[in-house]
């Protein structure tokens, strides 16, 4: 008998369905405080390709993925101001997982690999943020070459002089506000400075025992222009602007960032009224001293890699942000370049309400030098 | 207090009269609960749909045609382009077998979604945990997990790689777990990742990318959206209003009816019993009156009395229930979704609420079902005088008579003018009113000439034929019921058995080959015929589009042995169709398309050429039988369809067994394997159908049955509340000297002799709604109709099973009678 209405019954039992059964796997591990639940990866020998010190980062083919790690990342920061002198912070990152316990098959359904996206932007006033995932396979998700492009459903960062080359590119994305608006982001990313590689040519140590690291690298001279167009709920009107800015870009891979030792961490990346740019880590680990590291970069792209010994990084003010109470600000302390700064976010509630919430937005610095820069706080 | 010992105290003697009561509460509340439960189950399946899709599922992209189905390029292209929230999903229904049988009588929806990109959508609709406790989601745990509802994981079973997908052996269901969910909209459900999907089923294709959205899409949107679509999809709302709102209300009134309808039969069959229970404490009532006791603390105590009962059965009549409903539910299921075209989940009841409705029910049923007994005792307590029935026979047979004329003319009048199935319906409720009406307007002339025809040398008989004449004036209700129900169910049984025995016919006759070959391989017939000796005939299908309707066009063969194949519903000279159809001018349409498009022999139509597409002017030279096809279909010689590139999957085969061997290895040879091609014998292919058609109406004949014991149980309480009144009758017998049992088979023959009268009137009025159901209703509901054959042993097992239940019913009130001594018969007094 034909149906007068299609499967909507079915449709939204999969609606309700899934929702129960994600809600039943986030359920799962109420008592686990990794930030990852690592239970597919419980056998060592799923366990993805490790970083080492001996690999040899290379450009421009370092800046596509690496499908044989666990985890990877492509990660856009950036401080920008309209042309109403109004501040926004912008964050644009790309996220790649793979899950041994998913079989790769011959269908394009069918794949070890998945991609997340995360973009955010954040006004004084405003919060837009929008989540996306896609399957590596099914082609709406990934990272092309001839030229160099990243990119999820419509959000797009592709260089825009036919290169394989991560600069310059321009990048192209959409978010949404709590209020309903919708914003789109239409940037173009030029680079002023060369790329850097942290820790020892990119193979960055980030736990007292060495068992936790990563290939790293960064492009922190990046100069960012373009237009934000803002179209409200419920008229068909758009308000646009222009906004310029620094920005900071860091793709990261790893297979042993993320295990039962993990409890989170706590990232700034900073551009300094001198120009010179600072990276700092600190790195929260179950029954462990908390690890500190951090790069510093001078405005001419040497970079100084900042041990445990060489940084301080201490949480002064916890302020209550989501039911949490998160570090919002920081005192940090450079001894050999006689630097002592003071970080604090320059707007309280920055939280990422994603699939796997976090704290990511913009921070002022003061101190013995002045600038701006981005927090991001995660697993608390 | 006084009273309430004497009622209790009265248990002893009332038993059997007690017994009938609790049993009808009993079978009434059994009856309304698993009404009521398995209306909630598809109350809660319909409303939990309409629940969740007005904020989030507002639209949904489709193909256009099934030719150029959704692909994994489509879906990727419009989220690239940047369609937001889509996700796409993929259906299709299957039988899962187990042991080479299905586990359930309807098909298996298997749905994949696409949970990637899905569940960002979820938690940005804020439809995911708080945050407060939120923690991370591990994805890779929804590979291989399959979503069913608890009852339907019953089913399925522990092991997983038993069962395969309609049998075929390479579609195991053996990768997969199962996670169950008692969410009411699920039924016979399973619901997994895309991913799962496909490994399921490899060669499908995306049956639709939902647009998942809150607040619901506006036009600026959906504009937008229709910019990137590709030519061969097309954005459809939902939210039908109208048509929710028509089915809404469609459903609910489905829903309601059966209640009511329930409620209706359970009323009526605990009015007799509660009448029988009062006529036997008549006597003890009018002591008890005597004693000084009120009627109003008898007729409360009464009321307490079955409010009480009315309490215990309902909690047996759950536990019942819940039993009876969880084995009927797949059939019921089935059927339901069937009716309303909608999926019926399981649903979950409240014990407490199911309570709480069938007490309320069954108080308010138990009260109007004693109101009628306790008026008439009221006004037999408020006499001493006997109390004289005055029948006045010739006053009653006129209006009756009148008012069967009047719903005949009714009757007819609808049958002849009505356009609609509605109308048609009420037809049919008329008629058998009207036959009510005629039978109790004959019901007593054709006793009395029953009692005139027996001979004067059997008085006792003759004495008890007339005294039926007057039983009959006292049991106007029961034996209404019993007509209406004898009525139906000759009317349907005849109408489903003229269907099965029509069905087998034309099957038998269609099915002219040896077997039947499915396959949608390209297969070479010449190629076959030289390796193999085997004959293959091909149906060539295609669906065309005539006036603004899809039409299906397939080819017939013209050999001798498919012309003998053939059955016409309407055709001229055989030889001239024949001819006329092989010359090509000629076609043959079923009775769907010459009814529907009202067409008759001999009109011309024109069609598209099979091979050319050339509109071509046709005949029809003869209108078939094609029994249970939805759509209309036209049949032309197989030569016309030569060059036509049409699809072929059904193949007529003659072959011998040996030949069919040679016919598996020739298609090994040419790589088609087992699992690509089905072929079945004709006894088999027989066998299957008719089994479908069993299974199909396994539900109108459980309900047939059920009215059928209910009415006749209704039936003999009625008798038996009687024969408390025909007890003078039977003192003047026994003082004549007659012996007990003599007596009482005098009485069972009054009481059977009402029934057998009943069941007389029913036949008549039973064929011609079974004429109605086939000639009108079915060729108005469906536009094809069948022969309608009068089996007389049919009926005759109506008659048997009715006289059966009566007989069980009143036998023991009977053999208690009998055993009274003859002092107590000859002394009572009313």
């Amino acid at each position: 008998m034909a149906k007068l209405i299609p499967k909507s019954v079915i449709i939204l039992v999969v609606l309700v369905s899934a929702y129960l059964l994600f809600n039943t796997m986030r359920q799962n591990s109420s008592e686990d405080s990794s930030l990852f639940s690592r239970d597919p990866f419980i056998d060592a020998k799923q366990l993805g390709k490790k970083a080492g010190p001996n690999y040899q980062m290379l450009f421009p083919n370092d800046h596509f993925e690496h499908t044989e790690f666990d985890i990877e990342w492509w990660y856009l920061t950036a401080n920008l101001v309209s042309e109403q002198n109004e501040i926004y912070g912008l964050q644009w990152t790309l996220f790649r997982f793979r899950n041994p316990s998913t079989e790769e098959t011959n269908s394009e359904w069918g794949s070890d690999q998945l991609y997340m996206a995360h973009a955010s932007i954040h006004s004084i006033d405003e919060h837009f943020f929008s989540e996306k995932y896609a399957r590596r396979k099914l082609g709406n998700a990934g990272n092309n070459a001839d030229p160099f492009t990243l990119f999820i459903d419509n959000w797009e960062w592709k260089n825009n002089i036919g290169t394989n080359n991560l600069l310059p590119a321009s990048l192209t994305f959409d978010a949404v506000s709590e209020s309903g608006k919708k914003i789109r982001a239409s940037l173009n990313l030029s680079n002023n400075g060369p790329l850097v590689k942290h820790g020892e040519d990119g193979f960055s140590v980030k736990s007292p025992n060495g068992k936790h690291a990563s290939h790293y690298y960064s492009a922190p001279f990046i100069h960012m222009t373009g237009l934000f167009e803002i179209q409200d709920k419920t008229s068909e009107d758009v308000s646009s602007f222009r906004v310029l800015g620094d920005a900071w870009y860091d793709h990261e891979w790893t297979s042993q960032l993320l295990d039962n030792d993990t409890l989170g961490w706590d990232w700034m990346s900073l551009h300094l009224d001198n120009g010179d740019k600072l990276m700092a880590f600190r790195m929260r680990l179950d029954n462990q001293n908390d690890f500190v590291t951090g790069s510093y970069i001078s405005k001419d792209g040497a970079l100084t890699t900042l041990s445990p010994n060489d940084i301080s990084l201490l949480p002064i003010t916890f302020t209550r942000v989501n039911g949490k109470d998160m570090p919002l600000a920081w005192q940090l302390s450079i001894e050999s370049k006689n630097m002592d700064l003071s970080i604090e976010s320059v707007k309280t509630d920055q939280w990422n309400h994603a699939s796997i919430p976090y704290y990511e937005g913009m921070v002022s610095i003061s101190g013995t030098q002045g600038g701006k820069g981005f927090l991001e706080l995660t697993g608390y | 207090m006084v009273f309430v010992k004497l009622l209790i105290s009265s248990y002893k003697q009332a038993k059997f009269s007690l017994l009938m009561l609790l049993l009808s509460l009993v079978i009434a509340t059994t009856g309304l609960s698993a009404v009521l439960i398995i209306n909630n189950s598809a109350k809660q399946s319909y409303s939990s749909s309409n629940e969740f899709l007005i904020p989030n599922v507002s639209h949904q992209i489709i193909a256009k045609s099934e030719d150029t189905p959704i692909t994994t390029q489509d879906y990727v292209f419009l989220k690239r382009s940047g369609v937001p929230n889509l996700v796409a999903i993929a259906q299709q229904s299957s039988y899962l077998f187990k042991d080479g049988q299905s586990i359930t009588p309807s098909k298996i929806e298997f749905t994949g979604v696409d949970n990637v990109s899905l569940f960002p959508i979820l938690i940005s609709l804020n439809l995911g945990e708080e945050e407060e406790n939120s923690q991370p989601t591990n994805i890779g745990l929804l590979n291989g997990t399959a979503i069913v509802h608890q009852k339907f994981a019953n089913l399925l079973g522990s092991d997983l790689s038993e069962l395969t997908i309609d049998g075929q052996s390479n579609q195991r269901l053996d990768f997969l777990s199962i996670t169950t969910l008692n969410e009411p909209t699920l039924g016979n459900d399973m619901v997994m990742d895309l991913q799962d999907y496909f490994k399921l089923f490899p060669n499908a294709s995306l049956s639709r990318l939902l647009l998942v959205s809150k607040p619901e899409l506006k036009q600026r949107d959906l504009d937008l959206i229709q910019q990137w679509l590709p030519e061969h999809l097309k954005i459809e709302s939902l939210n039908n209003d109208v048509n929710n709102q028509e089915l809404t209300n469609s459903f609910h009134l489905n829903l309601v009816a059966m209640a009511l309808l329930m409620f209706v039969v359970c009323l009526f069959i605990v009015l007799n019993s509660a009448n029988l229970l009062i006529n036997s404490r008549m006597g003890w009532f009018k002591v008890c009156r005597q004693l000084g006791i009120p009627r109003k603390t008898i007729f409360n105590v009464q009321l307490i009395e079955i409010l009480t009962l009315g309490f215990v059965a309902t909690l047996i009549g759950i536990v019942v229930s819940v039993q009876l409903v969880n084995f009927v539910s797949p059939t019921v299921q089935a059927t339901l979704e069937g009716l309303s075209g909608k999926e019926v989940g399981f649903g979950n009841t409240s014990f407490i609420s199911l309570l709480v409705q069938v007490f309320s029910i069954t108080a308010i049923g138990c009260i109007l079902a004693i109101a009628a007994p306790l008026i008439k005792t009221n006004q037999q307590l408020s006499t001493t005088k006997a109390y004289l029935s005055n029948i006045k026979l010739g006053k009653q047979a006129l209006y009756f008579s009148c008012l069967t004329a009047v719903l005949a003319s009714i009757c007819a009048l609808l049958l002849i003018t009505a356009s609609s199935l509605m109308l048609l319906l009420i037809a049919s409720a008329v008629l058998i009113l009207a036959g009510c009406s005629a039978m109790l307007a004959s019901y007593p002339l054709i006793l009395k000439r029953l009692a005139a025809i027996v001979p004067s040398n059997m008085p006792l008989l003759k004495v008890s034929s007339q005294q039926s004449v007057l039983l009959c004036g006292k049991t106007k209700i029961a034996c209404c019921a019993f007509f209406i129900a004898a009525t139906s169910n000759i009317g349907m049984n005849l109408m489903v058995d003229s269907f099965r025995l029509a069905t087998q016919s034309w099957l038998e006759s269609r099915l002219a080959s040896d077997y039947y070959l499915y396959s949608d391989e390209q297969i070479n017939l010449v190629d076959v015929e030289n390796k193999t000796g085997v004959v293959l005939t091909p149906r060539i299908d295609s669906k065309i589009i005539y006036k603004d309707q899809s039409i299906q066009l397939f080819s017939y063969p013209t050999t001798q042995q498919f012309k003998d194949a053939m059955v016409f519903s309407d055709v001229d000279n055989i030889n001239t169709t024949w001819e006329k159809f092989e010359n090509g001018s000629g076609v043959m349409v079923n009775q769907q398309f010459a009814y529907s498009l009202g067409y008759q022999l001999g009109d011309n139509i024109r069609l598209p050429h099979p091979s050319t597409d050339t509109i071509t002017n046709f005949t029809i030279v003869g209108i078939i039988y094609d029994y249970g096809n939805p759509f209309k279909q036209a049949l032309l010689p197989i030569g016309l369809f030569d060059t036509f590139n049409g699809d072929t999957s059904i193949y007529a085969v003659e072959a011998s067994s040996s030949q069919i061997t040679k016919l598996d290895t020739y298609f090994a040879s040419i790589d088609i394997d087992t699992d690509d091609y089905r072929l079945y014998k004709v006894e088999d292919l027989l066998a299957l159908s008719m089994q479908t058609f069993d299974q199909t109406f396994l539900i109108t004949d459980g309900l047939n049955v059920v009215t059928l014991l209910v009415a006749s149980f209704s039936l003999a309480c009625a008798m038996i509340v009687l024969m408390h009144d025909d007890r003078p009758h039977n003192m003047l017998i026994r003082s004549f000297g007659i012996g007990r049992i003599k007596t009482q088979l005098l009485s069972l023959y009054q009481y059977l002799l009402l029934c057998i009268v009943g069941l007389l009137f029913a036949t008549p009025f039973g064929i011609l709604l079974s004429w109605v159901l086939i000639y009108k209703i079915n060729l108005q509901a469906f536009n094809w109709t069948y022969p309608l054959i009068i089996d007389g042993i049919n009926i005759l097992m109506i008659y048997s099973v009715s006289i059966f239940v009566v007989l069980c019913v009143v036998i023991l009130p009977f053999i208690r009678a009998s055993k009274r001594p003859i002092i107590e018969d000859i002394r009572w007094l009313n």
